[in-house]
């Protein structure tokens, strides 16, 4: 009988990459992203809890709750990392609404809508629980939008983790779920050191991000890429060097990943954030970012120094007034230009 | 070990409280933490764990009626994983395995020539399944039923108690079965998982090697 259980190696490889560039200068945490993921795939029973794209304020807990200290990865030797299961709260939980009894019950002048955590009593947590909080005394707080979805990563710990190589690329780099071969085990939510892995308790198997792939299969931008008003997004195969990704990840530089130590190759890019500048004791205007080099290297590893050096570079030739093409590759004119062969309308 | 013949209806032999059971020799079985590390090539970051195999012994007891084949399996189990609420929540199980060819191993779970059959119950499904393996990281669930499987299970003073029926004979032509005849001789072996101790997959107690068993006449 030949029975072919497929190499890690086999499963994790592809002949291209798709890439997301997000730009932290321009986010504005409006959640049309989110909304449009939620609308598109995780508007059903027992992916309530679950935001494929997410939209959360920095430094905070982040969403799945506290995922940066959840584990999973690989440490800086290469070796998978321990990690946990985001609980149904941590995951921002399925609040439960008194709507009948406000809207229909007769009760709408006395009684006020109060939501209830899915596994009872007050909410405890839940998304965008700590919405423009950040850190910071003032006068110099500081804060900033940190949109997340699947990195689509090159070296998987999902697809690592898997025990029945359900997980596994396509040809263009999206990681997959098999939703017939999955068991439910979760081992691929504890290895993903993002968090990006839900479960499902309904179906009791394992859902993630697709990366919108039958739009992709269609010359379609995923929904959050396409959805954003805000022009922070790029799409693209970051081998095509006609695309906008590749141009900020591989020429410019300037989009880097989030959380590079996890050790999975992430294919979300992020074009580091600037900050307001400080005051100093005197209450007078100083030319320091109010956001900490420490902060900032927390998230996005030392390299954000140089990310953000060639930007604010490029900003100040432009502001004197020349010329930049990172800059007007960054302020995207034309929305066409940042989908590169993603372009078709979606209805 | 055999299993044994006793006189007795197949409704009686599915409910573990029956006097049927009270004729029948108990056999205790200590259980083991699976070596994981044999299956880091199917999931490193399963085989990173060092706390699963908390049950650490069972007892079973094994009888025909001519008709069906009938194992009783009991083990203590404080806690009673029978649902998932929360996402980080896994569910009581246990399995019992057979070979299929009389060089299959229990450690390996078969290989691809010597496949290996399995009987598995989950605490919150009614219905069992049917499991096939040619190795590790290859078992397939079938549907119990349509494999003339069926399951009794109940949570009694802090214990587990499991019996599983199925017919003497495989009923589907071309799937691979075991089955159980007169005088043949063959072995078995357990798993369990305890849900509340997040054990799935290979991270689960075992019984290692085949327990040989007689089947009487």
């Amino acid at each position: 009988m030949n029975i072919n259980v497929p190499s890690k190696q086999q499963l994790m490889s592809s002949s291209k990459q798709v890439a997301t560039v997000i730009d932290l200068n321009k986010c504005m945490a409006c959640q049309a992203c989110t909304v449009a993921c939620k609308t598109l795939w995780t508007d059903r029973e027992g992916a309530e809890h679950m935001r494929w794209m997410s939209v959360a304020t920095a430094p905070g807990p982040g969403y799945p709750r506290n995922f940066e200290k959840s584990g999973g990865g690989y440490d800086a030797k290469g070796n998978p990392r321990a990690g946990i299961i985001p609980t149904i709260v941590d995951c921002g939980d399925d609040l439960q609404f008194n709507h009948q009894e406000v809207l229909y019950g007769g009760k709408g002048q006395s009684v006020h809508l109060q939501p209830k955590s899915k596994l009872g009593g007050d909410p405890e947590w839940t998304y965008n629980f700590e919405e423009d909080q950040g850190a910071g005394d003032w006068p110099n707080p500081y804060h900033f939008y940190l949109p997340k979805k699947c990195n689509h990563c090159s070296h998987p710990a999902c697809v690592d983790a898997c025990s029945r190589n359900a997980i596994s690329k396509r040809d263009d780099g999206i990681v997959l779920i098999d939703q017939e071969k999955c068991q439910g085990h979760r081992h691929c939510v504890e290895a993903c050191p993002y968090k990006m892995v839900f479960f499902n308790p309904k179906k009791q198997k394992s859902e993630k991000c697709i990366e919108c792939f039958p739009r992709i299969d269609q010359g379609i931008a995923s929904g959050c890429n396409r959805q954003c008003p805000g022009r922070t997004r790029a799409f693209g195969h970051i081998q095509d060097e006609e695309s906008l990704v590749h141009k900020l990840v591989n020429v410019w530089k300037v989009a880097i990943p989030l959380h590079p130590e996890f050790g999975t190759q992430p294919n979300v890019y992020y074009v580091p954030p600037m900050s307001a500048l400080a005051y100093d004791d005197d209450n007078k205007l100083t030319d320091e970012m109010r956001l900490p080099n420490a902060v900032l290297e927390s998230y996005f590893g030392k390299d954000v120094h140089r990310a953000l050096a060639v930007i604010i570079n490029e900003r100040e030739k432009k502001k004197q007034g020349g010329e930049s093409e990172l800059m007007d590759l960054l302020i995207s004119r034309k929305w066409h230009d940042r989908f590169a062969q993603f372009t078709n309308d979606p209805v | 070990m055999k299993l044994s013949y006793i006189k007795a209806s197949n409704e009686t032999l599915l409910s573990p409280s029956s006097s049927a059971w009270g004729k029948v020799e108990s056999h205790a079985v200590d259980l083991f933490q699976t070596p994981i590390a044999m299956v880091a090539h199917l999931s490193p970051f399963m085989a990173l764990s060092e706390t699963h195999g908390r049950i650490n012994k069972l007892n079973f007891k094994m009888a025909h009626n001519e008709k069906t084949a009938n194992i009783y399996v009991t083990w203590q189990d404080e806690t009673r994983d029978d649902k998932i609420e929360d996402l980080d929540q896994f569910i009581d199980s246990v399995a019992i395995m057979f070979p299929l060819t009389p060089t299959a191993q229990s450690m390996t779970m078969g290989d691809a020539d010597n496949p290996v059959n399995m009987w598995f119950w989950r605490a919150d499904q009614k219905d069992p399944y049917d499991v096939i393996a040619h190795g590790f990281g290859t078992s397939e669930r079938r549907s119990g039923a349509l494999h003339g499987l069926s399951v009794f299970s109940e949570y009694r003073n802090g214990h587990w108690h499991v019996v599983f029926q199925r017919n003497m004979r495989s009923n589907i032509i071309g799937h691979k079965q075991v089955a159980f005849k007169p005088k043949d001789i063959s072995g078995l072996a357990f798993a369990i998982w305890d849900g509340s101790n997040k054990e799935r997959s290979a991270q689960k107690s075992f019984s290692g090697n085949w327990l040989a068993f007689e089947v009487d006449a």
